[in-house]
């Protein structure tokens, strides 16, 4: 039988075997052994299925349709921006009776997800080229996302492009496309902490101040957040310097060895905090999407067995070695891996980064880094380990020759390294 | 119903129809409801601030709910207080919840089985909208934990509707401009929430309603004082929409409330005005002001970071064995040897147990439940203090001070307190003696008080003294 686009829902009631009755309307349950229903007066509450002696249909319950009661109305003259939305909390909306989060579809989904947007910028396209949990990027996604990028950064109408990402794998993302895109335009990742379904949601503030910042003049790859607990400001991290630092904080993602670009206060007024970014231009942007898959990010660890390098060495086209402190593994007696390190050198590039996360290697303080640097180890100075690792995919996937790999892999293509650490970049 | 007769032959306003219901919100004594911090009001200079924003979000209807809509129209910051030893990321909403505190858990299924409800074996933790800034996140978190219960009144059964276990909100400190500053010590203490059937129709049952079910509240581990319990009532006439009263202080108080709201109701129905449901506030005086518009119904929805609630059969049966009886002051009166007074001001204080607990020789109960029912001490102070005291580790002339610095949350070393013991007393009288020879007797017994600061009575004091000069 055709149903219809449900207009109602039935209304179940529910005789117990203890003689109780329960009513109210069947949700999805993710318990198998129970019946969740939503009672009329909105709580939800289960029902063990052994204890139902019989169910019936004793009503029916006005859907309520999903037309908007908002004015997606924009304001004249306004700045034009693309939005990119590859998921995460900002993409999704909340089906409140289950709790369900699914993506939304169209422009005036997001307006009504960011209130108040509108009144700010105009937007001249939205895409979805994927919608998933951060956690599932891989490197077919960072394709399709670049091109996506490229096509909005060529369109003349264009004046910036906001892409909302989740949080778990965002600052990987925004390193990535700051490798594969000359950007001639404002690129601004955005994201939220907390779902949209709250009102003190982190997205609001922070996707309107992506949004500002797209209209700046700001031709670099930047990512858009929280720079404190507070709803007072929201700063612009390069790409290649950021990281999330907290697992659920709002303000999660911090400037690693580098200072914000720019402050967002409340009010969407900008401050800028350096000048060494690039500015917008007429060319034309340029995208080169090669990925090399085969590279490794490795922990070292205390007691870690050198024998891993030969499964390295076997399967993998370069790797990243998150080392300690100023750039130190263990190279004397047990567990050494100077012998080893050296054979790999041979074979692939090997770069070192420091698992402390903020400062830098260097291999002129300890007699073995120096000997490790002849090697071959490059030694990456302040980048970050997961900088690095995008930055080695890249690379790799356009040249071979050793020196080439150590020139392009040391060379500061999009600010990935910083020469000058200033007191106040730590812990910023 | 004879006695319903009887009210409408004493009461005018009884000749109306009305419809009563309430809803007791009381503080649980236990941590807090999702996070392990203490359930600690603070009077202190806090130790952080942080500033944020509400936005108006799509509610369940996929409207902006009106009740949201009005204080979203306000356009607030707010301020929030916290320290860094009671306030931690989950209250700033800065972490998701953890798992449901148990003991209040405990506590609230025993509130439910005395009143004589039905537990759901599986519930849901939901998240109800609130945007009037006291709650950080948007929502407050609220479990329906029983329903279909029942308070036996001279005036026939009422029906409990629902007992709820919710978070309590953050406190108001002030609000100016457009800036509201709350304080994050309340929010999150455990609140259980027993509303009544809408069905009364006499406010006098109304309040023995609610004075019965402050009786039980009070065997339970709750919290005592001011702000700790508060009553909404649900009233209206006939052909009056929904009211919500919030806050009507003392159960005493419900009648007048409603004698004045049943004319207030009345009055603008006569005055043919345009009435419609909303929430008002009760103030001290029995009298109401308005506070907003009824909250819309549909507002609530799962608490996505946490799993369904299951409560098992096992521990209601084992709650079920060891519900506290309601307590008659005649019963504790006679077993103690207290006044009548006393007895029932103990039992009301909630620390009848404590009482119960100590095994004193020395220390009379009729002392004991004096200081128990005058001050707010926990009760691990109180049985340490009793106990040095019925050992003579300390001297009954201290014990006001003691529970004067401890009920003002005073850290105390209670050995600065120790009484002398009798060798100890023997060689500070003997060296007196030595050092002032030719000083009357009286004389020098006050110079040994004074030396002894009240650790010792005088009695020891005088027999030594009199056997020393001998």
């Amino acid at each position: 039988m055709p149903k219809k686009e449900s207009d109602s829902t039935e209304i179940y009631e529910f005789k117990l075997k203890d003689g109780s009755v329960e009513e109210g309307i069947i949700l999805e349950s993710h318990d198998k052994n129970v019946v969740l229903i939503k009672r009329s007066d909105g709580y939800n509450i289960g029902i063990k299925k052994e204890d139902i002696k019989e169910k019936k249909v004793v009503g029916h319950q006005q859907n309520i349709g999903s037309t908007s009661v908002v004015k997606t109305e924009t304001k004249k003259n306004l700045g034009r921006i693309g939005v990119i939305l590859t998921g995460g909390t900002i993409s999704s909306k909340v089906d409140y009776k289950t709790g369900a989060v699914t993506p939304i579809k169209n422009p005036s989904e997001l307006i009504e997800n960011i209130p108040g947007l509108n009144e700010i910028v105009e937007i001249k396209k939205i895409s979805i080229p994927f919608n998933i949990d951060s956690s599932n990027i891989t490197a077919e996604h960072w394709k399709i996302l670049a091109k996506e990028i490229y096509e909005m950064l060529k369109d003349k109408e264009i004046q910036g492009v906001v892409v909302a990402h989740g949080t778990d794998t965002l600052h990987y993302t925004s390193a990535m496309i700051s490798f594969m895109l000359e950007v001639n335009k404002p690129v601004i990742f955005t994201y939220s902490q907390r779902s949209v379904d709250r009102a003190s949601s982190d997205a609001f503030f922070n996707f309107k101040s992506a949004c500002i910042m797209a209209l700046t003049d700001v031709a670099e790859v930047l990512v858009v957040g929280h720079e404190k607990t507070d709803d007072e400001n929201c700063f612009a991290i390069y790409g290649t310097k950021v990281r999330k630092l907290h697992s659920t904080r709002r303000d999660a993602f911090r400037p690693i060895n580098d200072l914000p670009v720019t402050l967002i206060n409340k009010d969407l007024k900008l401050k800028f905090l350096k000048d060494d970014y690039n500015k917008k231009s007429g060319k034309e942007p340029k995208l080169n999407d090669k990925i090399e898959e085969k590279i490794l990010l490795l922990k070292y660890t205390p007691n870690l067995n050198p024998k891993i390098l030969d499964f390295v060495s076997k399967n993998y086209k370069g790797v990243v070695v998150e080392s300690l402190g100023l750039g130190q593994i263990n190279i004397g007696g047990k567990y050494s891996f100077l012998e080893k390190l050296k054979e790999l050198t041979k074979k692939i590039p090997v770069c070192f980064t420091t698992q402390c996360v903020y400062g830098e290697v260097n291999s002129n303080v300890y007699s073995v880094a120096r000997e490790l640097e002849k090697a071959g180890v490059i030694y990456l100075k302040d980048m970050l380990s997961e900088v690095a690792y995008v930055k080695l995919m890249h690379v790799l996937a356009n040249v071979n020759e050793k020196e080439k790999i150590k020139q392009y892999m040391l060379h500061n293509y999009q600010h990935e390294f910083n020469d000058r650490l200033q007191e106040k970049t730590f812990l910023y | 119903m004879n006695l319903m007769t009887d009210c409408k032959k004493k009461h005018s306003y009884t000749k109306m129809v009305m419809k009563i219901g309430f809803e007791i919100h009381q503080q649980l004594n236990t941590g807090k409801l999702f996070c392990r911090c203490p359930s600690e009001l603070r009077k202190d200079e806090p130790d952080f601030k942080i500033k944020r924003k509400l936005y108006a979000v799509r509610g369940e209807t996929s409207e902006f709910d009106k009740a949201v809509n009005y204080e979203a129209s306000k356009e607030k910051d707010f301020v929030y207080e916290g320290y860094n030893d009671t306030t931690c990321l989950v209250e700033l909403d800065e972490q998701p919840p953890l798992e449901i505190n148990q003991d209040a858990l405990n506590e609230v299924l025993k509130i439910a089985l005395l009143l004589n409800c039905k537990i759901f074996p599986v519930t849901q933790i939901m998240r109800k909208t609130v945007i009037d800034g006291s709650n950080v996140s948007g929502f407050q978190r609220t479990i329906l934990i029983a329903k279909d219960g029942f308070v036996e009144t001279k005036y026939g059964k009422v029906k409990i509707d629902s007992i709820c276990l919710e978070e309590d909100a953050a406190r108001i400190i002030k609000k100016e401009n457009n800036v509201s500053v709350y304080r994050l010590d309340r929010l999150g203490i455990p609140l259980v929430e027993i509303a009544t059937s809408p069905s009364m129709n006499n406010p006098e049952q109304a309040k023995e309603v609610a004075l019965y079910i402050g009786k039980i509240l009070r065997l339970c581990n709750v919290k005592r004082g001011i702000g700790t319990i508060r009553q909404d009532v649900n009233f209206n006439i006939e052909n009056y929409p929904r009211v919500e009263i919030k806050g009507v202080q003392e159960p005493t108080l419900i009648v007048k409330t409603i004698n004045f709201e049943a004319e207030r109701q009345k009055n603008e129905l006569n005055l043919k005005k345009e009435v419609e449901a909303h929430v008002r506030k009760a103030e001290a005086d029995g009298t109401t002001s308005y506070l907003r518009p009824m909250p819309g119904k549909a507002r609530m929805y799962p608490e996505t970071d946490l799993p369904l609630l299951k409560i098992d059969k096992s521990l209601i049966e084992k709650i079920n064995k060891n519900l506290p009886k309601i307590i008659e002051p005649e019963e504790i009166s006679k077993k103690y040897s207290l006044s009548k007074d006393l007895a029932k001001a103990l039992i009301d204080s909630g620390n009848l147990k404590i009482l119960e607990k100590l095994k004193m020789e020395n220390v009379k109960p009729a002392f004991i439940a004096e200081n128990l029912i005058k001050y707010d001490i926990n009760e691990e102070d109180f049985i340490k203090v009793f106990e040095k005291l019925d050992k003579g580790e300390i001297s009954k002339n201290h014990v006001v001070e003691i529970f004067e610095k401890l009920s003002k949350g005073e850290k105390l070393d209670l050995d600065e307190y120790k009484t002398f013991d009798d060798k100890e007393i023997e060689k500070i009288i003997k060296k007196l003696i030595e050092e002032n020879k030719d000083i009357p007797f009286n004389a020098l017994m006050g110079m040994i008080m004074k030396e002894l600061k009240g650790k010792a009575d005088g009695k020891t004091v005088m027999d030594t003294l009199k056997k020393l000069i001998k």
